[in-house]
Formats: structure tokens, C-alpha cells, sequence
């Protein structure tokens, strides 16, 4: 387990380093002065050699690169040229709602998708079991930002029984729940349905095997082996769907951001691409970048728990 | 007297399909009596397993118990609830399944799942009863040969070979003591030595225990070896029943006959075995009267128009119209032709073409498998192991020769098939084809050689392509070889007839024939370009006897026919009796005996044939007690790191030190042709007679 810890932080260590190369490179990659497309068409000459410095744009590419790579490892994203914010703290203070919104509707999917997967599983070929169907597919096909408009337009303009756009009040607890509950209604929709699909189809697999057979012959009790014996062995492809899922949840969270005006990572990326402030972009993509591998890293010691045949530190014949 | 644990009266099944209502089990009644083992045997198809789950009462949701009764104890359980059933389940009745390795839950430890089969009937209260669950569980694991049951019982079920599976899924079984134990195949998928094991271990508990077993299987030589009582069923009906010595002696039903006389034996060495003509008819389309008339030699108006009764004949029952009265007091006397039990003459082989003959011949072959290390793990300084699968094999077959590889799983022999035909390529030493070297050979070169060369593959379902027309699966050789067909449609033909199978076949999918077909149908795209080599990897595995002896036979014609050299891959004793002019036996990549089948069968020379033969389940209940088994202790170790010296020692109950010391050479022994690779051949004892 350890050497396999060991490896696997290794392999997200030199992920990352290739992402900061990357998107370090790609400021010389689009057309125009970083500098200048940042400062606007009216700045002046000075100013423009100031940030240039204060980018790193005036040393050799590899400078710029190894510098990059040097200080964000050692946990710097260095100082907005507008504000003179430590870019940390602004990534900082958006990460928080976005992780909120993420985990909120992964939990909703998972809430509301998996009840519904078991139900059809139960129940295959039943009425309910077919409209079940027809709703998973329907979530599946709908996108968040369609979702997002729709719960807005329905919810917030028509009814008016939810707030629309921003955060609440701040240390309104009550608020912020309120003003949460669309964006991550919005953002799980997809995910309830192919949640649903998916456990439906690994549980009717599962309950076909002779494990289960043999567990009714041995005069075990139907709830024991269905929530026990049953269930344990479908939610391991669930594990594995989610541990990718995390990164479609963050691209789904950027549109929801956006349609709700909550401030996010998606919101200080978008308009760090719209102000062309690459340092900005950088820092934003990174961090997205990063929670993408530790989810997957999480998603894989789950796996280890829910299925003892996967041995994560022995060599593959 | 003995208690009746189950007695089945007039038992009636149903499934439920879009097709209509089948009948899938149609008035079977019999008795299990204490201690008893009774045999149920069929081909696929005629409803063993379905009387199985019938008693359990755990039929698939679209299958209904529709009329008799099955009194357990005195008790109808086709009365019984849901509930009330499922308190005899894994108490007063247990089972065990044919797929060891699917039949304990993945994600569970041993120890968890037995005591959850425990606390379904005596819920345990804290620690104390936990206990009591857990030390009743070692003990049953180590009743069943589990070894150092206390510690092994934490690991999880990938963590056991088949089996050892197979001895827990029993323990878990017999946890309570059940009465009756429905045993469904249960090794069936198993090597023979594993299966001799397991075999003793439920001849040995039913003794100690004292629990009746409904023995489900296919394998005629499983049921002469353990049971009391056999059931032979067709088409959903019982059609013999009564004492298995009289059954096996004079067989009464001509299904039974018929499917006594398809099975190979080595202790029949026929030149041809009698099939069945036909095959067993779906449920959809069951023939009015007799079920088995279609295929019976000796069927008459009566057959096919009325059902036949079942009827008491010399304290058996048999569902015959012959030992009825609609044939008359002088009706005709079914008997078994007396041609068994002849030693057939060793063939001689035509020692002619080109030089000696020899078209196979490999010098020292080694085929050895490295595990893959990821770009990271090399980083890291790890090393894989190395599987040595074939490791230093010396054979020669000549033209119209057979020679059989026989070995545990695991012990190389699908790798040496492969590498003969450079399926995969060699690390080490030489593999000459007909006088040319073709180890290194170039894929260019090799290719017009291939046409020479061919395989029949174990799985005939997944060798051809379900998107493909068998006309153009059997004709795919001469376009990948690019040579023309001057008349495409006449060319199927011609190879269908070859195996025996009609034109029609050409137009059909993959799915759309039956295993025997499809088989056959292997074969033919093998010869399709006049091979002088085929190689099969377990031609008959997973067929019924009767269309396994189709198969065999026509392997037979084939080589009279065409003069082919066979390398015959399988782990099935009896049809390498049937077919093999000589016999590799091989072990952890190495062949330990080589010899004439004749003497291999009759008189092994190396321990671990010695054992391999005396664990073949011999169609013949008189010699269960008369033939000494020898019990292979544990299982075939890991070619990746194989013991020193001797590779059996660990196992041989011949063993001395020098075998731990010193790798025995393959020789011959003087003048004898035969080769065995053993340090003291002459200790082993065992002689195969059959008076």
C-alpha cells in the first residue's frame, strides 16, 4: 500500500508539473503581448515593461518555465498585477463555493440516482421501473447550463420561490443553503440519471450471479443479501464512473457559475480568460487540475476498500 | 430402516417464456433416501439442473412447480411459503454449485459469509456467540482439508484456487448438517485430480455424516464411482431409474444404453464410439409419444404416437414402450452389444513420405512469459517474475499420427499446442515443421507454412466470427492465403460435408448452431487448406458425450482420411485414450512420461501419471472399490517459481531426497520406447485391469 501511495503521489507530483509547463507555455502560444492584451490598448510603455517583469516575460522561455514550476511548488501563485492580491487568496476564497457546489450535487445524484437504479434493478421491466428509464435518460441527455436556465427561468422568474443569482448573505447559513439549492440541482441532474442507469444494470448483473444463489440456498434473509451481499459488489463500477466524474462536475460547475453569477473557480476563471490575466488562468486551471487527481486518487483507495481482488502495490502479470 | 429425507411424487415443472408455457420437468418422481447418494444424468438440456433448483425451490422467477408433490421428511415443500422454505434452506438443506469460483461472494471474507450463513437460523448475541459461529466455521474448514483453517479464514475467496473453493462452498454446506445436499456439477469444472479429491471428500462425509446427496452431473464415470442410486433423464423425463450397479450392468432405457456406449473409456478401447443420431429436442418442439423416439434404433408406431408409462422392470423403473405391454409378451429384448472391454490392437503407423516422417519436431523448446513492469515500477527498481510455461520439451509426430498432451491446468500444455504452430513464439530452442527450421522464421516465410498448420480452438463460439456467414468463415483461409476458388459455393459444401453437416449450415450465424456445429465447423476451416498438422486444444470440451463422441470419431476418419498428424490438447483422460497414439504427460512445462497410450493407460511409469490415471472416473461401478486411488495431495504449484529437482516431488508419495536434489532427465528406460523423467520409476505399482 505504500509503495503504491508513494508511486501514485509521484505520478500526481509530475501531472501537475506537466500542467504548469503547459499553461505556462501557452501565454506565448496566443497572438499579442500577454502584457499588452492584459494592460489594454492605452497603457503606457512603463507600465507595460513593469508587468512584463512582474510576469517573468522578460527572461528566456525556460526561466519563465522553471521559475513557474519553482514557485508554485513551493505553493505560490504569485500577485495579481491589478490588484495586488496574492493570487492564493483569491483562488482561495472561490474554492470553497465551488467545492460546496460540486460535493452538494454529487450527494444529490448519488441521494436520488442510486434509490432509483435499486428500484428499477428490483422491479425490471415494471411501469415504474419503464418511467424510470424515460427520467434517467431524459437527465442524462439534458446539460447543466439547459438545466440551469430552465430551474432559473421556472423557479426564480416564473414562481419566485427561489433566489436567483449570487450567494446570499454572508453568514446567512439558512441564505446560502437557499441560494444553493438550484446551481447544484442544476449541475446533478445529469448525473442522477446515469447514476440510476448504471446501478440499475450492474445490480441486475450481480443478481444474476451464483454468489447470490448460492446465498439464498444457504437461507439467508432476501434484505441481507440484497443490501448486503448485492449492493456492495454494484457500487464498485459507481466508484470508478464518479472518481471521472469529479472532473465533468468541475466543467459542469463552470456554466453553472456563470448562469447563477456565483462566485467560483468557474467564475474567476472565465473572467480571468475574458481580462487576459494569464497568471489568473494559470493558478485556476491548476487547482481544477489538481482536484481532478485527487479525486481519482480517492476514487481508487475506495476501490481498494469495496473490493479486496484489487491489489493496489502488486505488479500486474 | 432408513428415513426417506425426499421423496418426489409426479413433480411437474413450468417456465413461463414469450414462447408459450414450457414443460421443462414432466411427472418425475423419486425417492432419496438417509445416506444415500442418488445420481441424476442427462445431456445438457434434459432438465437435471432444473430438478435441482426444483427441490430447493429455487427455480428462476419465470419457473413454477405446477403439479406433484416433494415431501421432505414427511413435509411437502411445494406447500411450504417463501419464509417456511427458507428455513430449511442451509439447514435441513443445502447445495453446492457447479462454478466454484462464482459461487462465493467477491467482495466477503470466508469468514463473514459463514457466519452469515450461520446466524440466518440461530441468530448469535455478542461476542460470545460470535465466537461460537466462527470456531464452528474453522472446524468445518478444517473438516473439509482447508489448512490452517484459523488464519485462512480471514482471506477473501480470489485468495483460493478453484479447488480449494469448491472444499469451502462444502463446508459452508454442510455447516449445519443438513439432511440432504443438492450438489449441482460440482466438478465438473475441475481438473481430474482436483475432482478425485473432491470425490473422496464427499464420499468420506457422506460416511461420517450421514447426509443424502442429489448428485447432479454429466460424467457417467462420476456417477459409477460415488453413487447408489442414478436417475437418467431426457427431454425432461426421468427415463431410467433404480440401483446404479444394475443400470450400468444391463442398461434397460435405449437413451441410456445409447449414452452409456458414447462415453470414451480407456477401459474400452473401441475403434469408433456410438453416437447418438439427432440431438436432444428443445422444449419448444418436443415430439409427440415417446420423447427419445426420433433417436431411438429401435422405435415403433407405438413410439411415436403414444407417451410409454412408467414401468416397474426388475425393480427398476424404465418410461419404455418395449417393456410394455403395446408390444406384445414378445416384444423385442433391448440388449448391450457385447463388443466391450476389447484392448484394441496398437495401430501401426505408416512410416512412409518423406525421410522417417516426422513433421513435428522441436529440440529444448522453451516458452517463458515475463510480467510486465510499468515504465514507473522499473523507475522504482522492481523486477518481474517469469513464467516458464513450457520449459525444455522435445517431441516428434510423424504423418498420421496422434499425439496427445494431458496435464493439470497449468502445466503448459496449451502453450507447448501454441508454440508448435508459432502462435507463440519460442524463448529458447527449435521448432522444425516438415524439415525446416521455423523458430526464427520470418512472418513472410512463415505464412505459405501456415496453410500447412492449423488449430481448433477450445472455445468454437468465440473462434468464429458472430458477424459471419459460415460460407464466408470457411472460405476466409483461401482469402487470407489468397489463393482462388474456382466454385465458392461448392467448396462449402464440400467442407461441411467433410464434418458432416448439411449445406444448409453455409447460410446460418455463429449463434444460430448448437455447440456440436459449431465445433464442427472449427474443424472444417482447419482442413479447409489441406493441413498436414492440426492442433486441438480440448476438442470436446464442454459437449455432451453423445456429440463429444461425434467429434472424436470424426477426428478419427479424418486422419484415416487424410493422413493429418493430430496434436491433441485436453485434460480429459478418456478421450486421449480414445484418439492419442502416444500420450506427453506434462507437468509445470516439462514432460515427465511419453509413451504409447496402450502401455501410458495400462502401466504408468512416473508417479504423477500413476495418479492422473488412477483418478480417471471410469464408467464401471464394479470397479470403484477395485481400483486403487491414488489421492494427489494439494495442487500443481506456479510455473513461476517452480521447486527444485524433480517439479512432483512435493506431491510424489514416492519421493527420497535425491528428488529434491537432482532434476530427473527424460529417458528411455531400456528398450522399452518409453520416456520417463523419474528418478525411481520402478516403485510405481499401479496396473489398470478389467477383470
Amino acid at each position: 500500500m505504500r509503495t503504491y501511495l508513494l508511486k501514485r503521489f509521484a505520478m500526481t507530483v509530475l501531472v501537475l508539473v506537466l500542467v504548469i509547463v503547459y499553461l505556462t507555455l501557452l501565454v506565448h502560444v496566443v497572438p499579442g503581448d500577454p502584457a499588452k492584451s492584459l494592460l489594454g490598448p492605452r497603457a503606457n510603455p512603463d507600465l507595460i515593461a513593469k508587468t512584463r517583469a512582474a510576469m517573468d516575460l522578460d527572461k528566456p522561455v525556460l526561466v519563465q518555465v522553471g521559475n513557474a514550476v519553482w514557485k508554485i511548488l513551493h505553493g505560490s501563485f504569485g500577485t495579481d498585477v491589478f490588484t495586488g492580491r496574492s493570487i492564493n487568496e483569491l483562488v482561495g476564497s472561490a474554492l470553497p463555493h465551488t467545492l460546496i457546489l460540486a460535493w452538494v450535487s454529487l450527494g444529490l445524484a448519488v441521494v436520488i440516482g442510486v434509490p432509483l437504479g435499486v428500484y428499477s434493478a428490483t422491479h425490471p421491466d415494471s411501469w415504474l421501473d419503464r418511467i424510470t428509464a424515460v427520467i434517467s435518460i431524459s437527465c442524462i441527455t439534458i446539460p447543466s447550463y439547459v438545466g440551469g436556465l430552465f430551474l432559473l427561468l421556472l423557479f426564480a422568474v416564473k414562481f419566485k420561490v427561489m433566489p436567483a443569482i449570487g450567494l446570499g448573505e454572508e453568514g446567512n447559513v439558512l441564505d446560502y443553503v437557499t441560494h444553493l439549492i438550484l446551481p447544484a440541482v442544476a449541475l446533478a441532474i445529469t448525473w442522477v440519471g446515469y447514476l440510476a442507469r448504471l446501478i440499475r444494470a450492474s445490480l441486475l448483473e450481480v443478481l444474476n450471479q451464483t454468489y447470490i444463489r448460492a446465498a439464498m440456498a444457504a437461507g439467508l434473509s432476501p434484505r441481507l443479501i440484497f443490501f448486503k451481499y448485492a449492493l456492495k459488489n454494484a457500487l464498485i463500477p459507481m466508484v470508478a464512473v464518479l472518481g471521472v466524474g469529479i472532473g465533468n462536475l468541475m466543467a459542469g460547475a463552470v456554466f453553472v457559475e456563470l448562469i447563477f453569477s456565483r462566485p467560483g473557480m468557474g467564475t474567476l476563471i472565465y473572467n480571468a480568460i475574458q481580462g487576459r490575466n494569464f497568471p489568473i488562468v494559470r493558478a485556476g486551471v491548476l487547482t481544477v487540475a489538481f482536484l481532478f487527481v485527487a479525486a481519482n486518487l480517492l476514487a481508487d483507495l475506495a476501490y481498494t476498500y469495496l473490493d479486496p481482488r484489487i491489489q493496489l502495490d502488486k505488479v500486474r502479470g | 430402516m432408513t428415513e426417506k429425507i425426499l421423496q418426489v411424487k409426479k413433480l411437474e415443472v413450468k417456465y413461463h417464456t414469450r414462447e408459450g408455457i414450457l414443460t421443462a420437468i414432466h411427472d418425475a418422481s423419486f425417492d432419496v433416501d438417509e445416506g444415500e447418494i442418488v445420481g441424476v444424468v442427462g445431456e445438457s438440456g434434459c432438465g437435471k439442473s432444473t430438478v435441482a433448483s426444483a427441490v430447493m425451490r429455487l427455480l428462476p422467477p419465470n419457473g413454477q412447480i405446477s403439479g406433484g408433490q416433494m415431501l421432505f421428511r414427511g413435509k411437502d415443500l411445494c406447500q411450504l411459503d417463501e419464509g417456511g422454505m427458507r428455513l430449511l434452506r442451509g439447514k435441513d438443506m443445502a447445495m453446492i454449485f457447479q462454478d466454484a469460483m462464482t459461487s462465493l461472494n467477491p467482495v466477503f471474507s470466508i469468514e463473514q459469509q459463514m457466519i452469515d450463513a450461520q446466524k440466518a437460523r440461530m441468530p448469535a448475541t455478542g461476542q460470545k456467540g460470535q465466537k461460537a459461529l466462527r470456531e464452528r466455521a474453522v472446524m468445518m474448514l478444517e473438516r473439509v482439508g482447508i489448512s490452517d483453517a484459523a488464519r485462512q479464514i480471514k482471506e477473501y475467496p480470489h485468495q483460493f484456487s478453484g479447488g480449494m473453493r469448491q472444499r469451502i462452498m462444502i463446508a459452508m454446506a454442510l455447516l449445519s448438517n443438513p439432511a440432504l445436499l443438492v450438489a449441482d456439477e460440482p466438478t465438473s469444472a475441475l481438473d481430474v485430480t482436483l475432482e478425485a479429491q473432491i470425490l473422496e471428500l464427499i464420499v468420506g462425509l457422506r460416511k461420517e455424516l450421514g447426509t443424502a446427496i442429489l448428485y447432479i452431473t454429466h460424467d457417467l464415470g462420476v456417477i459409477a464411482r460415488l453413487c447408489d442410486k442414478l436417475i437418467v433423464m431426457y427431454a425432461g423425463n426421468i427415463v431410467e431409474y433404480g440401483d446404479v450397479f444394475g443400470i450400468f450392468d444391463r442398461p434397460k432405457h435405449p437413451y441410456t444404453q445409447a449414452l452409456l456406449r458414447s462415453h470414451p473409456s480407456h477401459s474400452v478401447r473401441a475403434d469408433r464410439l456410438r453416437t447418438i443420431r439427432g440431438r436432444v429436442p428443445s422444449l419448444r418442439e418436443l415430439p409427440l409419444g415417446c420423447k427419445f423416439a426420433p433417436r431411438c434404433d429401435l422405435a415403433g408406431e407405438v413410439c411415436h404416437g403414444t407417451e410409454p408409462d412408467f414401468l416397474l422392470v426388475d425393480r427398476r423403473y424404465v418410461l419404455c414402450h418395449a417393456y410394455g405391454r403395446a408390444w406384445g409378451e414378445a416384444g423385442p429384448t433391448v440388449t448391450l452389444p457385447s463388443e466391450t472391454r476389447r484392448p484394441a490392437a496398437v495401430r501401426t503407423l505408416e512410416r512412409t513420405g518423406s525421410g522417417d516422417g516426422v513433421i513435428v519436431k522441436t529440440v529444448q523448446v522453451r516458452t517463458h512469459f515475463r510480467d510486465h513492469v510499468a515504465f514507473l515500477g522499473q523507475v522504482m527498481g522492481q523486477t518481474g517474475g517469469t513464467v516458464r510455461a513450457v520449459d525444455g520439451v522435445d517431441i516428434e509426430i510423424r504423418r498420421g499420427e496422434t499425439l496427445g498432451l494431458v496435464g493439470e491446468s497449468g502445466s503448459g500444455k496449451t502453450t507447448l499446442g501454441r508454440t508448435i504452430l508459432r502462435l507463440l513464439d519460442p524463448t529458447d530452442g527449435t521448432v522444425i515443421i516438415d524439415g525446416q527450421d521455423i523458430t526464427r522464421m520470418p512472418q513472410s516465410k512463415l505464412r505459405p507454412m501456415r496453410a500447412r498448420m492449423q488449430m481448433i480452438f477450445q472455445d468454437p463460439f468465440s473462434s468464429l466470427s458472430p458477424r459471419m456467414k459460415m460460407a464466408s468463415i470457411l472460405l476466409e483461409p483461401f482469402r487470407i492465403h489468397g489463393l482462388p476458388v474456382d466454385d465458392p459455393k461448392e467448396k462449402v459444401d464440400e467442407l461441411l460435408a467433410t464434418v458432416g453437416l448439411s449445406s444448409e449450415q453455409a447460410d446460418k450465424y455463429a449463434h444460430q448452431l448448437s455447440g456440436g456445429q459449431a465445433r464442427r465447423v472449427g474443424i472444417a476451416r482447419a482442413l479447409a487448406l489441406n493441413p498436414d498438422i492440426l492442433v486441438a486444444d480440448e476438442p470436446t470440451a464442454g459437449l455432451d458425450v453423445s456429440v463429444a463422441a461425434g467429434v472424436l470419431n470424426l477426428l478419427k476418419d479424418l486422419r484415416e482420411e487424410f493422413n493429418l498428424a493430430y496434436v491433441i490438447i485436453t485434460h480429459n483422460l478418456n478421450v486421449i485414450s480414445f484418439i492419442a497414439d502416444r500420450v506427453a504427460v506434462m507437468y509445470l512445462g516439462k514432460i515427465v512420461e511419453l509413451a504409447e497410450a496402450e502401455y501410458l493407460f495400462t502401466q504408468p511409469r512416473h508417479p504423477y501419471t500413476e495418479a492422473l490415471m488412477s483418478a480417471i472416473p471410469i464408467p464401471d461401478p464394479r470397479l470403484r472399490d477395485k481400483i486403487q486411488h491414488i489421492i494427489l495431495e494439494g495442487e500443481i504449484p506456479s510455473a513461476r517459481n517452480p521447486p527444485p529437482g524433480c517439479p512432483f516431488h512435493p506431491r510424489c508419495r514416492y519421493a527420497e531426497e535425491r528428488c529434491i536434489a537432482e532434476v530427473p532427465r527424460l529417458r528411455e528406460e531400456n528398450g522399452s520406447q518409453r520416456l520417463t523423467a523419474c528418478h525411481f520409476p520402478e516403485r510405481v505399482q499401479f496396473r489398470l485391469s478389467w477383470d
